[in-house]
């Protein structure tokens, strides 16, 4: 609205004597109840009404949020409020970490609740990926989606062909009450596993016995830096300060990736490995210090046990110039560089999670992690191997864990569901059926006895993220009924059979921890969730409440919820000693830190493996199927000429943030980028439509030429454009990566083991 | 309860089609509408499930609505709901004695809510006379409405193949606040 008119109006509306005599006169002509129909309602009656009541700009009220989504950063929020809508968003000024400011996805928070293109209201589509649909009130949805989990549990005697496909879309806390929401209605299907961090994580617990890094505002401690496989200048902004810290005081920032990133544009040095060799690299450094007699003899021998083997196996079988030739890095960067690293104290890697991406990543992390062990970097302030931690993580699940309704039947161990087969066997023995989450439209059709014939959606976006989307939408077909909770219409979206509109981070009570730094926040509700949108647990909730009209007994989930209090039940003694709390309520004044004894992780020296002792030969992993050392394993064989990388962008996490308008004016629309030597000998120019194609599909999209990708791949990055069909899932299959089952319950997933070629379109 | 005049009813019928949730409310409102204003297209032989299909794509969603029903997407710099725009909207309710009665659940500047403040405002002014009533309604109408509903009927207009019977309407919309525009701003210049 102009300026002038915006003016003239408040002119007119702020004048209390314009408003006395308005409502004067109405009031008497008795107006205010006399519309016929009108969905208005009279604010006051005739006898009530406060003709003094001024309407003005007034102060803000402030809630504190926090970003729920899968990235290392989960910033804490200030939400701006005024008149019952958010005005905007800041960064917590208290966390040292967000520093007051946010990246360009959190500042989209205010769009993201107020978009117009939200899920408004429960719908229903009339055929699965028609496109057309109804409006249905929660009563509806909830009562069809009711029946026909007593039909299932009537046909199998189980819940196993209900399924439930749930990840990192919010990691609120209490958002886990969706898996409990599952639980309270019987034994279900779970896909597990990540297809994030698993192989790495798995690969850290061998090592040390837990996945635990370094507060990352000790970087600026470290003296040594190496960024591997990961970008934080567009992946974690708030880490970037950090490392620029650190540089001003003398320390080296060496980028090792396929990609020349942002973050690489900002190191000292950048190294463009060969992508999926980052392995060899490492055991080629660790070669070297073997050679030069630099490894830290006094860590090795009194906290670590296997470096005996290790060693031997370095000098039998790794060479610096092998490790040069696989990883494209000349040998005498290689060896200068692994002296320096191994100089520096203390010196530090964090290693990123598109290195473990990969049919070795596992092993590759397991190589990193050796080479900062061999350096006696770990446990120090400013040192470590650094990849995440669940160390503040500690609450109450109090969402997540339901029990079972008496006499639910369910899966027993590998064999199959046990229900039917084995009626004798105590209820307590039964267990949800696990599949892959990274191979779920395998699941989606191959699961049998009973076959997935409902599947709940909440917090993902398969259709968008998982692999090979010709076999997703396939594998979509056969679930009898598919319910997805979503705040937005996304690919996965548009094959529900029932929408479900659920609440954004602004508009419900929880709380938000990092897998990265060290730093815990409170999510207030800011504002009224708008139009008929409700959060998971008020969906499960609502769901008890039919589920236990049509069926008493039927579902344990509690039929009433006050979502604050469900919050303030995630807290415990743990919790609120960790973080220096008196209660959850000292959290509405900022987020609080861990009070860690040391910014660095294990140190102690006091590991948690088998041993207690950081393990360079772990006979867990060998007794898991693996190398019991972190001996090189080779990459994918290419199926096609060219290397395929889908990284994030840095304006989407995954498919979130990238549909909005704001991101439409930065980013309108998806590109390949592809060598201009690679785009030369296909004829390509830059933006030449193309198409870039596998054996898994094919997507067209336009090209821009750069030599920051390799001369041997072509780079698409990940997202969900909104009104653009685009999804590089049409040319990613659902390759394993080598660990993650361990620790996850699946292995990962080698999305950076892919191939592809191009051609004009 | 007072009974409505033609322009009244019009009105009525407009804003119980935008607010209409499934395919019964939007056959009611339309079939009602075509007994007080000649309809362009055949009322009687319209499939209302597929209008409830088109209805949906332009409104409601779930898909990013092609013809947002909220002002403030129209107005503000960016294309979102409860801005200022919004705000301003439940103020001037608020300032003639009305509360929408999803209190902000439903942004307060939806094309139906806005309807209802018309009709509220006009039946107002016809029982009272009011002049400062006359010159909320005409800023209502004149420098709020009358600035993004021709943009929004443009929206329904470039989606008319979807279905005729949404764009009648949209037509109809038009015709209302350019008639009513009128009535109000010769009303106010009778005003002594």
């Amino acid at each position: 609205m102009p300026e002038r008119n915006y003016d003239m109006v408040k002119k007119a509306l702020n004048c209390p004597v314009t408003r006395r005599q308005v409502l004067k006169s109405l009031v008497a002509a008795g107006v205010l109840v006399a519309v016929p129909g009108g969905l208005m309602r009279a604010a006051t009656s005739s006898d009530k009404i406060n003709y003094d009541e001024i309407f003005y700009e007034g102060p803000y009220e402030t809630f504190r949020n926090a970003c729920p989504r899968n990235c290392y950063d989960t910033c804490s929020i200030v939400t701006y409020v005024k008149d019952g809508a958010v005005q905007f968003v800041e960064g917590a000024p208290e966390s040292t970490f967000t520093d007051g400011g946010l990246c360009v996805k959190g500042n989209s928070y205010w769009n993201t609740t107020y978009s117009p293109d939200r899920v408004k209201y429960p719908m229903l589509q009339e055929s699965r990926g028609s496109g057309n649909w109804k409006r249905i009130s929660w009563d509806e949805a909830l009562d069809r989606i009711a029946k026909k989990i007593l039909e299932i549990k009537d046909k199998d005697g189980s819940l196993l062909g209900l399924a439930l496909s749930k990840y990192s879309g919010n990691f609120g806390i209490t958002n886990y009450g969706v898996e409990g929401m599952m639980s309270s209605l019987g034994y279900t299907t779970r896909f597990v596993g990540t297809p994030c961090w698993p192989a790495g994580i798995d690969a850290q617990n061998y090592d040390m016995g837990n996945m635990w890094c370094n507060d990352p505002e000790d970087f600026a401690k470290s003296k040594y830096i190496i960024l591997w496989g990961v970008n934080p200048a567009w992946c974690s902004v708030h880490s970037m300060k950090y490392l620029f810290d650190a540089q001003d005081k003398g320390a080296k920032v060496l980028a090792i990736d396929p990609v020349f990133t942002q973050t690489s544009a900002k190191a000292d040095e950048y190294w463009q490995v060969k992508t999926g060799e980052d392995g060899a690299l490492a055991l080629g450094m660790a070669r070297h210090l073997l050679d030069k007699n630099m490894v830290d003899r006094e860590f090795v021998n009194t906290h670590s046990v296997g470096f005996n083997e290790f060693e031997e196996y370095l000098k039998n079988e790794i060479t610096v110039e092998w490790a040069a030739e696989k990883s494209g890095i000349p040998a005498a960067v290689i060896a200068s560089t692994a002296e320096e690293f191994a100089t520096a104290k203390p010196a530090t890697i964090w290693i990123g999670y598109g290195l473990q991406r990969h049919v070795n990543g596992g092993v590759t992390v397991r190589s990193i992690d050796a080479l900062v062990a061999m350096t006696g970097n770990v446990g120090k302030e400013g040192g470590g191997a650094r990849y995440g931690h669940l160390q503040t993580w500690g609450f109450n699940y109090h969402a997540l864990v339901q029990k079972q309704p008496k006499g639910s039947k369910g899966f027993s161990g590998t064999t199959g569901p046990k229900g039917e087969f084995a009626p004798e066997l105590e209820e307590t023995k039964f267990s949800d059926r696990t599949l892959n989450i990274n191979k779920t439209a395998r699941g989606l059709l191959e699961a049998d006895n009973p076959p997935i014939r409902m599947l709940w959606v909440s917090c993902k976006n398969p259709v968008s993220q998982d692999f090979d989307l010709n076999l997703m939408k396939k594998a979509f077909k056969k679930p009898e009924m598919v319910v997805v909770v979503e705040k937005f219409f996304t690919q996965t979206a548009e094959l529900a059979d029932i929408l479900l509109p659920v609440t954004t981070n602004l508009e419900e009570w929880t709380v938000n921890a990092s897998y990265w730094h060290y730093w815990l926040g409170l999510n207030e509700q800011a504002v009224k969730p708008l139009y008929e949108s409700k959060s998971n647990i008020e969906i499960a909730a609502a769901l008890s409440q039919k589920m236990n009209e049509l069926s008493p007994g039927s579902c344990t989930f509690p039929t009433e919820i006050d979502t604050k209090e469900w919050m303030i039940k995630e807290f415990n003694k743990g919790i609120y000693d960790l973080f220096g709390l008196k209660s959850w309520e000292d959290l509405k004044k900022g987020p609080h830190k861990a009070k860690l004894t040391s910014t660095a992780a294990w140190h102690d020296h006091k590991f948690a493996t088998p041993s207690g002792k950081y393990e360079f030969l772990s006979e867990l992993a060998a007794k898991h199927g693996h190398n019991a050392l972190p001996k090189y394993k080779a990459n994918r064989k290419p199926y096609a000429p060219l290397r395929l990388l889908t990284p994030h962008s840095k304006f989407n996490i995954h498919s979130q943030f990238q549909n909005l308008d704001w991101m439409h004016d930065f980013n309108p629309e998806p590109y390949v980028y592809v060598h201009p030597k690679t785009a030369a000998d296909k004829g390509i120019a830059e933006g030449d439509r193309v198409l870039v194609f596998s054996k898994v599909g094919e997507v067209k999209v336009k090209a821009k030429l750069t030599d920051n990708v390799p001369r041997d791949a072509l780079l698409m990055y990940e997202a969900w454009y909104n009104k653009n069909n685009f999804n590089v899932q049409n040319v990613v299959d659902d390759e394993s990566s080598d660990m993650g089952k361990y620790k996850t319950g699946a292995p990962g997933v080698a999305i950076h083991d892919q191939f592809a070629d191009v051609k004009k379109a | 309860m007072e009974s409505l005049d033609q322009k009244g009813r019009i009105l009525t019928c407009l804003r119980d089609f935008f607010i209409s949730r499934q395919s019964s409310e939007i056959a009611k409102a339309c079939i009602a509408l075509s007994h007080e204003c000649t309809a362009s297209v055949p009322i009687a032989t319209t499939n209302w499930p597929d209008v409830e299909f088109a209805f949906n794509k332009l409104f409601v969603g779930p898909q990013a609505v092609l013809a947002p029903p909220f002002a403030s997407v129209y107005l503000e710099n960016d294309p979102h709901v409860m801005g200022e725009t919004t705000l301003m909207v439940r103020r001037l309710y608020q300032t003639v004695g009305l509360v929408s009665p999803w209190e902000g659940k439903l942004p307060d500047d939806h094309i139906s809510l806005e309807l209802d403040a018309c009709l509220h405002m006009r039946m107002g002014l016809l029982k009272s006379g009011s002049a400062q009533l006359c010159d909320i309604y005409s800023f209502f109408l004149n420098e709020h409405m009358a600035r993004w509903i021709p943009a929004f009927v443009a929206k329904i207009n470039e989606t008319q193949a979807l279905s005729p019977v949404i764009g009648w309407v949209g037509r109809e919309l038009d015709n209302w606040l350019a008639r009513e525009r009128r009535r109000v701003d010769q009303s106010s210049s009778e005003q002594p």
